[in-house]
């Protein structure tokens, strides 16, 4: 009530008020109607006139003629019959209304009077002779004038009263007529204001309504504008990342050629620009995606001691090349496999550790990875570096910020790399932070939520730690429509020595593998036309040789590039330009088998059935060796694999015992060998790794490799057993 | 417990017995005094011709009752008794019709609904304050409703059936 205006309030109020008053008005009517004159006055005039009239009877009655002895008795039930009418008059309810009445008032004790006179009289009387009824014939006479009187006298006061009452009721009704005018007027005002409010309401909806429509028109006009933003972005960087392709796959091409040392050096140092400038655009790539909130999250087992080891070792030479002690430590209490995005966390790591050795003149750059319990892993990067002044600490991880303004001058680069950090840890469910002090060094550490993988099973295969096997007389066709790209890819692929045939369209594409037969197909995403995802759908429907051969995607990184959308569309791989020879060796190896070389007794890379031996063992190296061998033959070469591998790990345990690095290197590359020659990839892998701590002369850590080895070698010669029964 | 007669019938039977046995039980006797009120027209229990006629002393005879009250007739409050309307129909038999017309020495006639009887205690005053009532206050047999114990009796409709000097009733 009190949020309404006082208008309404006192309108309210006013129609209250009056249905009030009108309510009294008809209750003063009704108690009116029911009034004394009204109630009583009838019944005074009936008892007065019935007075009169017996009065008059009995007059009558005694001027009979036939009058007897018993006539007295009858005239004294009739007196006592008239006289009961003074009793009513002067002791009933009428008694109060005639005390009203004036003329009444003087008449009742004249009618006593009369009717007592009567009563002696009557009382006396032995018989009716002529004298008495002549005398009492008389005295009715003039009771009967008196009573007549009384009638009117009643009648008159009547009269009056009636209409008085009348007026009354009148001047009631008008008054209730009023209020009730009034009530209406004032409920009409009160409707009338509410009506109005409803519409007031209306509007201010209908106001409210159409301005949410322009804010949402608006809104979404800035997500598009957002969205265009992005897509310039990425659009840009695709399109500088195709020549850049150019440049880098020349100058690697070049650098592959004899030239004298002049042009030798121009070529290194074209290469090594067009190189960071892929590292700067990448970054930018990197965060319009981030920012445009279009990152994807891998969620797979991965080693993560490979995963460090590899880290650190791909800034080995930097730090060497400077002077820098880098120095890892990998709390052994962590599990051997992690479930997580590898290459995201790598990116982080690699982010840290270049920035470290970046901003480091002497002294160690040291990883620390510990396990903080609860599933959370901590990653720790100390320098011996300069230090952050703690004002610049907090726009640290702002994008475009740097150190130090003079930062970007010496050592270039867009500032985007710990934003990227941040926001890559932060996708990931974890926290980034620092502790600096200056002249002292800085600790950069971030903390990610990382669940334990049962097995490394469908962890990604390193790509350094395939066996080297021949992709020569290999047919491939390139389908891409950009003629430097053409150029690169060709040169690189004949220099490993495939037979390259070349398609700039999708149609093209296709007419092609209608008339000829390739072992592998490289497939730009966007092409004119048709796109790389609708060819290999068509190629696959195909069926016959078209609908298994390894189809793999070369993609600028720019939107539609997704690897799930290649996979969907029945692709094999995934290739981002530019192109490096070592990614596409990888490739090949990795998608060709040799027995693919020789059309008709080609088996798929990796049918079903081998799938428990596909990460462990290669089965094309399997399969080509049971061909040039026999069965019986890889079986006997099987047993002695059995018997080596027993012996170097005996061996390597011995080595790191006594610790002589020296040994366990040399142990290990023979496992490599052997492993490789064998198809068991992962064996080779770890051995290989093995191979270099033994090197690097981290024997501590060979000791955790071992383990590793040994359940790797026991899974590996139980699905070699499982293979030869296959076959 | 009688064996071998049929005991519903014999229920039934006597049951239908019950309205005769006290009309024959008690049947009027035949007035010694002055007769006050006659009843007269459909009515089982005669004493003389086809009409009851009933004194002073067969009146007392009947249940009675005493009603203290105020009547639009009287100054004060009075206390009367008289036989029960509804007892003395019930007297002749006459308990079963709807209506039934009262008439007063001055040959004033009331038609008065049983219904008035069975739901109040409407008396026939024979006494004021233990005085018996003369002609000129309203007697000797006056209709009385309890006014007092029931306001809302005080309307005109039985302000006429309130019949005064009653000398008759005629059962119709």
């Amino acid at each position: 009530m009190l949020r309404y205006p006082l208008r309404l309030k006192l309108g309210a109020i006013a129609a209250l008020v009056f249905f009030a008053a009108a309510l009294v008005v008809v209750g003063l009517v009704a108690w009116r109607q029911d009034s004394l004159a009204e109630s009583v006055g009838g019944d005074a005039a009936w008892h007065a006139y019935k007075l009169d009239r017996d009065t008059v009877q009995l007059r009558s009655f005694l001027a009979r003629p036939d009058l007897s002895r018993e006539s007295l008795q009858a005239l004294r039930l009739r007196f006592e019959l008239l006289y009961s009418r003074l009793t009513l008059l002067q002791d009933g309810d009428i008694t109060e209304l005639l005390g009203n009445i004036r003329v009444a008032e003087q008449l009742i004790p004249e009618i006593e009077r009369h009717l007592q006179a009567l009563d002696e009289q009557i009382r006396g009387l032995e018989r009716l002779d002529d004298d008495a009824r002549g005398s009492l014939t008389q005295r009715l006479e003039t009771l009967g004038g008196v009573t007549e009187r009384l009638i009117i006298a009643i009648n008159g006061h009547l009269a009056e009263t009636t209409t008085r009452e009348r007026e009354r009721l009148q001047t009631l009704y008008g008054v209730l007529l009023l209020l009730i005018l009034a009530m209406s007027l004032a409920g009409s005002l009160v409707v009338a204001f509410l009506f109005r409010e409803a519409r007031d309401n209306a509007a201010a909806r209908r106001d409210l309504e159409s301005l949410s429509r322009e804010l949402e028109v608006t809104a979404r006009q800035a997500e598009s504008a957002n969205r265009a933003k992005s897509e310039f972005l990425a659009t840009v960087s695709h399109e500088i990342r195709t020549p850049l392709n150019g440049v880098i796959g020349m100058s690697d091409l070049l650098q592959g050629q004899p030239l004298p040392d002049r042009a030798r050096h121009f070529a290194d140092t074209i290469h090594d620009s067009a190189r960071l400038l892929l590292e700067l655009i990448n970054d930018i790539l990197d965060f319009s995606k981030i920012e445009a909130q279009r990152l994807e999250l891998e969620a797979r087992p991965f080693a993560l001691g490979e995963l460090v080891d590899g880290a650190i070792s791909l800034f080995a030479p930097r730090a060497e090349a400077r002077g820098i002690h880098l120095a890892c430590e990998l709390d052994p209490g962590l599990p051997p496999y992690l479930l997580g995005d590898a290459g995201r966390l790598r990116q982080v790591l690699l982010n840290l550790l270049s920035n470290a050795i970046k901003f480091t003149e002497q002294g160690e750059v040291r990883l620390r990875v510990r396990d903080e319990g609860d599933g959370q892993v901590l990653f720790e990067v100390i320098d011996t570096g300069g230090g952050i002044a703690p004002r610049r600490q907090a726009q640290l991880f702002e994008p475009f910020q740097q150190g130090d303004p003079s930062t970007a001058r010496r050592f270039g680069g867009t500032g985007l790399g710990l934003a990227i950090s941040k926001r890559l840890v932060e996708a990931q469910g974890g926290r980034i932070g620092l502790q600096s002090e200056v002249g002292h060094g800085s600790r950069f550490w971030f903390l990610l939520p990382l669940s334990v993988a049962d097995s490394g099973e469908q962890s990604e295969e390193t790509v350094a730690s395939l066996p080297e096997q021949s992709v020569a007389d290999a047919r491939l066709l390139v389908v891409e429509d950009n003629p430097v790209n053409q150029q690169v890819a060709r040169a690189m692929l004949e220099r490993l020595g495939c037979r390259v045939s070349v398609a700039d369209t999708a149609d093209a594409a296709l007419l092609q593998a209608g008339r000829e037969r390739f072992d592998l197909i490289f497939m730009d995403v966007q092409l004119p036309g048709m796109d790389g995802l609708e060819a290999t759908r068509r190629l696959r429907a195909r069926g016959g040789w078209s609908a298994e051969v390894p189809v793999v995607a070369m993609t600028a990184g720019g939107p539609g590039g997704d690897q799930a959308r290649c996979l969907a569309a029945g692709m094999n791989g995934y290739l981002t330009k530019p192109l490096f020879q070592d990614a596409l060796m990888a490739t090949l190896q990795r998608h060709l088998s040799p027995a693919g070389t020789m059309p008709g007794v080609g088996r798929p890379a990796a049918t079903a059935g081998k799938g428990t031996a596909g990460q462990t063992l290669e089965a094309a190296t399997l399969t080509a060796l049971g061909e040039s061998l026999g069965e019986q033959g890889l079986a006997a070469l099987i047993t002695l694999f059995r018997q080596q591998a027993a012996e170097h790990l005996d061996g390597l345990e011995q080595a790191v015992a006594e610790g002589v690095p020296r040994r366990v290197e040399y142990l290990a590359h023979q496992l490599k060998g052997e492993a490789s020659s064998l198809g068991a990839v992962k064996v080779a892998g770890l051995a290989a790794r093995l191979e270099r701590l033994g090197r690097e002369g981290r024997l501590d850590e060979v000791a955790v490799g071992l383990g590793a080895l040994h359940r790797c070698l026991a899974q590996t010669l139980t699905a070699l057993e499982a293979w030869m029964q296959g076959e | 417990m009688l064996t071998g007669i049929p005991l519903r019938p014999l229920v039934l039977l006597l049951l239908a017995l019950v309205p005769f046995s006290i009309a024959l039980a008690s049947p009027l006797p035949t007035p010694k005094g002055t007769v006050l009120l006659t009843l007269s027209g459909d009515i089982a229990n005669a004493n003389v011709g086809d009409e009851a006629h009933f004194d002073r002393a067969m009146l007392q005879a009947l249940p009675t009752r005493v009603i203290e009250t105020h009547t639009p007739w009287h100054r004060d409050r009075g206390r009367y008794e008289g036989p029960l309307v509804r007892a003395l129909l019930e007297a002749v038999g006459a308990d079963d019709v709807e209506q039934v017309r009262i008439r007063a020495l001055n040959h004033y006639e009331a038609e008065v609904p049983v219904s008035d009887f069975r739901r109040h205690d409407v008396i026939l005053a024979m006494t004021r304050d233990g005085e018996s009532l003369t002609i000129r206050e309203y007697g000797p047999l006056f209709v009385l409703y309890p006014f007092d114990e029931h306001p809302e009796l005080l309307t005109e409709a039985i302000r006429f059936r309130s019949v005064w000097h009653v000398e008759q009733i005629i059962v119709p």
